[in-house]
């Protein structure tokens, strides 16, 4: 399998063509059994080829394969290569597995849309476009899948397009995603202009037998986190993220939550030969990282929809992961990715177990009461609770706490404590969005269905298990199972130094306070939402402020969207009109009437024919006798 | 050896005269086996010839009368593979005409062989003559719907230009040999210096130039591309085209490099002409077949920049416009023999609504059409761009910026027929006939690699590079 990862990635491919092509052909469970086999067949290679990756030594652990080249022009060489080393097959058994998973768990919830086969040939589209964006061996057919994954988002966002704010939030998603795209396109032009290849090999051992300048380095690395940023929906680019709850719950857990918002975290991580060379580029990721943890967990605490709430979490859960990648902590921040993605998607599939049964009810100050309504949803989203709060035991505390414990290690003692604030308020957020869906009494109109159906609970309770046992990979001061598979991929140039913890280095401390402020969050939590009915909070402009996301979207929309709208205005009547209309429609018209006179010339009759080749060859000739 | 070398050429040969003769003791209702008995021939041929290429095969034959090198070979696979698309669209079409003897396709093969010999030849007496087996027989197909007086126009036309042509080059062949005392092209060069062979060279270059339809030798290409069967048009525009193109690069830089600078000049000039004039004029044309024979013209004009421009990089670029010129040409006529009768049916209004009424011959036109006009993800922008970017790198970027006005220009006929097939709104009217599965077969593989050399240019391009032994 290892030699033929190209199948891999294929699968999915051929799944979004057959559904797309013989759509109206196939009935819903054949459609549901494509889908969801390819994804699964190529969940089961993942694993084969991670198996035989780890009988590798690990000099050998990066497995390249060239499929075809693809440019050839002068010294521009780019081929297609795919890369399977420990990074891309973390991400691609997440991206497979906990894909393969939402597939199934789809076929329960959009059951009923009219649109069945086309969110399935979107979904395994995504599935394709997210693989080859983790297995590309160079810059360029990454940024390939990173398009393909900001298009297939794209797609499902506004996948109803009947509700306009669907459509907006997909326009949204994709502008902001744009912008990250340039960044990283520019990234390639510095990379390419430096080091005449895009190739992740060459490039990063370029980096440093010929090393370019210090700037250059520092603008490459900050060009590749605009990217990240977009992508990871980090601070400031990160509005877009709480629209894309407009997608199809699926679609949030898959997409906005388990891996396409993560593939920050992986262009930081594969990058990080560039980052050892740019100490500011890293910093300034690590800051970036710090800062979204904490403002996205303080929005957290005053959503109303539970969707938008899971998204903040989200947002703030990735700067995490970006803050720990930024500073060199590679395996700490793909450790969390890896239980994030366990415990985010069973969020969201938990949420979408509560959506389902709600008729679509998406206010957390409607629902309560659910416990008892939704006994498997309960225990699931409790696990999932339990388990992005760093309650000890549970999977996030695991990741959570070598993260946190890491930074201090190291003296970020700033980041360290935005860190363990975030913890606090992770704990308080996620209980209080707990207690108001399931305990005290129901507070909606309309009447409850029952527990949702089995093709989507077995997905969730597996997840929940995951969500669970995920974190024991890494025992605090006895193993550290994913440093182990993951040191390989950071051995092969220089910057993997320090990018795997020491395990046997706890720092207690660290895990002490975190554990106590989450507790601390959660007794805050119940006290104020345990049993009780909705309350407004008890400052309303503080609690204004976090609702409307510190105003970001009002921000922007007063500083950027309005005035290009105005601008567009101006540009319409006054450019428009006068220079395109004027000038290019006068020479357009002056160029028909050329034509037209052209066409007269053509006569019809042989003889003026015969006349003009005769004039033409007499000039000729006469320019060579007379003038050459 | 030298049979040997020749066997796809014999194939044609022996498959044109069995055609010939079947066709006398065949029914009426059998004729349709002979053609495929010609599609056979054809495709026994391109494959052999495909084989000599990818070998790299450089034979001369028959004391240097011929070569077989690359360069012919990619020609030959042109002309044949431009060949066989037609003959699997002419099945239909003439079938709809009543037109099915087997003389169409003799004529075609005899065409086709005529093309195949002049772009191997190395003696001037050798060219002539296959360029007449190639005349003659196109004279005829132009004018093989005798129930239509516009195709005994078209063949009329074209024949009466042709001769002057064939009178231009004869002549100037035998100021050649008057100057130099040999035919071959490796002899005659060096021995005719001085300005009575830059007029000779000016009369030969003038009798190929018609065949490429570049101005001013141009002007039967609108009546002969309008009136001759669609199929024979797209043959004419693009095999023929070629076949002329490769003997007269042949000429020029094997047989003429000493007097590079003054045919350089000419051709910048009839390339700049031949852009301007097909596309300024295809802009005022309501009939879609008219509007292709200027457009031909003008991508021609494209073509010949690399005669121009004269670097390996440039005359490579123009092999490879010509090769997937072949295919978007051959397309776009052909769709059009799908939809025109006997009462014509080829205007921009008959093609409104074409989208509703046949989606998939829609969308093929529309791929040609805007890979003729060069739009990214089509073989045509890439042909484009590498002509383009060879004539900056040559010292022509006049050149290339004259062509990219007036693709510009171009847009905007091209497009016009777009708006028609998809944003026309049509009366109803009677269904166009099915298209019949080898018509489909050249369709769906014309429309394919006009998308897949547009993906992939680098095989094509690479092939095109490697072809250009005769220059280094």
């Amino acid at each position: 399998m290892l030699q033929h990862s190209w199948v891999i990635l294929l699968l999915p491919l051929v799944g979004t063509a057959v559904i797309s092509i013989l759509g109206r052909y196939l009935s819903k469970l054949a459609t549901s059994l494509v889908a969801c086999g390819v994804v699964g067949l190529a969940f089961l290679g993942t694993v084969a080829a991670a198996v035989q990756l780890e009988g590798l030594p690990p000099r050998l652990q990066a497995v390249q394969e060239v499929l075809f080249r693809w440019i050839v022009s002068g010294p521009l060489h780019i081929s297609f290569g795919l890369l399977v080393d420990p990074i891309s097959l973390l991400f691609m058994l997440v991206i497979t597995g906990v894909g393969f998973l939402i597939h199934v768990y789809s076929v329960g919830y959009m059951g009923e849309d009219k649109n069945f086969r086309l969110y399935f040939a979107y979904l395994n589209l995504f599935i394709f476009t997210m693989l080859l964006l983790v297995m590309a061996n160079n810059f360029l057919w990454l940024l390939v899948g990173w398009g393909g994954v900001g298009l297939a988002s794209y797609l499902l966002i506004g996948f109803w397009y009947e509700r306009p704010s669907a459509v907006a939030a997909a326009i949204k998603a994709f502008v902001m995603n744009v912008i990250g795209d340039v960044g990283i396109f520019l990234a390639i032009f510095l990379i390419y202009l430096s080091f005449h290849s895009v190739s992740y090999n060459r490039v990063f051992h370029l980096a440093y037998t010929h090393p370019a300048a210090a700037g250059v380095m520092t603008a490459i690395t900050l060009l590749l986190l605009l990217g990240a940023v977009a992508k990871s929906a980090q601070l400031p680019l990160h509005t877009w993220l709480f629209d894309a709850m407009e997608g199809p719950t699926p679609v949030s857990a898959l997409i906005h939550a388990a891996t396409m918002v993560t593939a920050g975290v992986y262009l930081v991580a594969r990058c990080y030969p560039l980052y050892h060379l740019s100490p500011t580029g890293a910093t300034a990721v690590a800051v970036v990282g710090g800062a979204s943890a904490l403002l996205a967990a303080t929005i957290g605490t005053a959503q109303t929809d539970i969707k938008r709430a899971l998204a903040a979490s989200t947002m703030s859960q990735i700067g995490y992961m970006i803050m720990a990648v930024g500073l060199g902590m590679y395996a700490a921040g793909l450790f969390h990715f890896l239980t994030h993605a366990f415990f985010k998607a069973l969020l969201f599939m938990a949420a979408g177990n509560i959506i389902h049964a709600l008729g679509g009810e998406q206010d957390l100050r409607k629902m309560g009461g659910l416990a008892k309504r939704l006994p498997v949803t309960y225990w699931s989203f409790l696990a999932g609770t339990l388990a992005i709060s760093g309650i000890p035991g549970f999977s996030g505390f695991f990741s959570k706490d070598e993260l946190l414990g890491q930074t201090l290690n190291r003296g970020h003692v700033v980041l360290w404590a935005v860190g363990v604030a975030a913890a606090f308020l992770t704990a308080f957020y996620m209980f209080r969005m707990f207690f108001l869906a399931f305990s005290g009494s129901y507070r909606g109109e309309v009447h409850p269905h029952g527990e949702a159906p089995r093709v989507m609970l077995v997905p969730t309770v597996i997840l929940a298990v995951l969500a669970v046992v995920g974190g024991y990979l890494v025992l605090p001061g006895v193993w550290d199972l994913i440093g182990n598979f993951l040191a390989p991929a950071f051995s092969h140039w220089h910057g993997g130094a320090g990018a795997v913890g020491n395990p046997h280095h706890v720092n207690w401390l660290s895990m002490g306070i975190s554990v106590l402020l989450a507790l601390a969050g959660f007794g805050v939590a119940y006290q104020v939402y345990h049993r009780r009915a909705w309350q407004p909070a008890p400052w309303p402009f503080l609690s204004q402020l976090l609702y409307r996301k510190y105003y970001f979207d009002e921000l922007y929309d007063a500083v950027f969207v309005r005035p290009a709208v105005r601008l567009g205005a101006v540009f319409g009547a006054v450019a428009d009109r006068l220079v395109i209309d004027g000038g290019v429609m006068g020479l357009a018209r002056g160029v028909r009437t050329l034509g037209n006179g052209l066409v007269f010339l053509q006569s019809g009759y042989v003889r003026r024919y015969a006349l003009t080749i005769a004039l033409g060859a007499a000039a000729i000739l006469a320019y060579y006798v007379f003038w050459a | 050896m030298n049979l040997a070398a020749l066997l796809p050429a014999e194939i044609l040969a022996g498959t044109a005269l069995a055609v010939l003769l079947a066709d006398l003791f065949l029914p009426h209702r059998d004729k349709a086996y002979l053609g495929l008995l010609s599609a056979a021939g054809l495709a026994a041929a391109l494959g052999g010839t495909a084989r000599q290429l990818a070998a790299g095969l450089h034979a001369s034959l028959w004391g240097g009368i011929f070569l077989l090198d690359p360069f012919a070979l990619f020609f030959q696979t042109i002309v044949l593979g431009a060949a066989l698309l037609v003959l699997g669209v002419s099945l239909p079409y003439l079938e709809r005409w009543g037109r099915d003897d087997g003389e169409f396709y003799a004529l075609l093969l005899m065409a086709v062989l005529g093309a195949m010999m002049m772009v191997a030849s190395r003696n001037f007496l050798e060219i002539y003559v296959a360029m007449e087996l190639l005349s003659v027989s196109s004279y005829a197909l132009a004018g093989f719907l005798r129930p239509d007086p516009r195709s005994g126009e078209a063949a009329l036309k074209y024949y009466l230009q042709g001769v002057l042509a064939s009178a231009a080059l004869l002549y100037g062949i035998s100021l050649l040999y008057g100057l130099s005392g040999s035919l071959d092209l490796s002899v005659v060069g060096a021995r005719s210096a001085g300005s009575l062979g830059v007029v000779a060279l000016v009369l030969v270059a003038g009798g190929f130039a018609l065949k490429i339809a570049a101005v001013p030798f141009h002007m039967w290409a609108p009546d002969t591309y309008q009136g001759a069967p669609a199929p024979v048009a797209a043959f004419l525009s693009t095999a023929s085209k070629a076949a002329a193109f490769a003997v007269l690069a042949r000429v020029l830089l094997t047989a003429f490099p000493a007097a590079q600078g003054p045919w350089q000049e000419l051709f910048a000039v009839v390339a700049a002409a031949s852009m301007a004039l097909g596309n300024l004029a295809a802009l005022g044309q309501r009939n879609v077949r008219r509007m292709l024979a200027y457009s031909s013209i003008a991508q021609g004009g494209y073509v010949l920049i690399a005669l121009a421009v004269a670097t390996p990089t440039a005359v490579a670029a123009s092999l490879f416009y010509l090769a997937v010129y072949v295919f978007m040409n051959v397309g776009a006529f052909s769709v059009l023999s799908f939809l025109a009768g006997p009462t014509g049916g080829e205007e921009l209004a008959d093609l409104d609504g074409l989208a509703e009424r046949r989606p998939a011959l829609a969308l093929a036109l529309a791929v040609f059409l805007i890979s003729l006009a060069g739009m990214p993800l089509t073989a045509g922008l890439m042909g484009k761009l590498y002509l383009f970017y060879a004539a900056v790198q040559g010292g022509y970027a006049w050149l290339a910026l004259w062509g990219v006005v007036f693709t510009v220009v171009s847009y905007f006929y091209y497009f016009r027929v777009l708006r028609h097939l998809f944003w026309g709104t049509a009366p109803p009217r009677p269904a166009a006939p099915a298209a019949s599965v080898p018509a489909g077969l050249a369709l769906g593989a014309a429309t394919l690699a006009t998308v897949l050399f547009g993906v992939f240019p680098q095989p094509l391009l690479q092939l095109a590079l490697h072809s250009l032994g005769m220059l280094r």
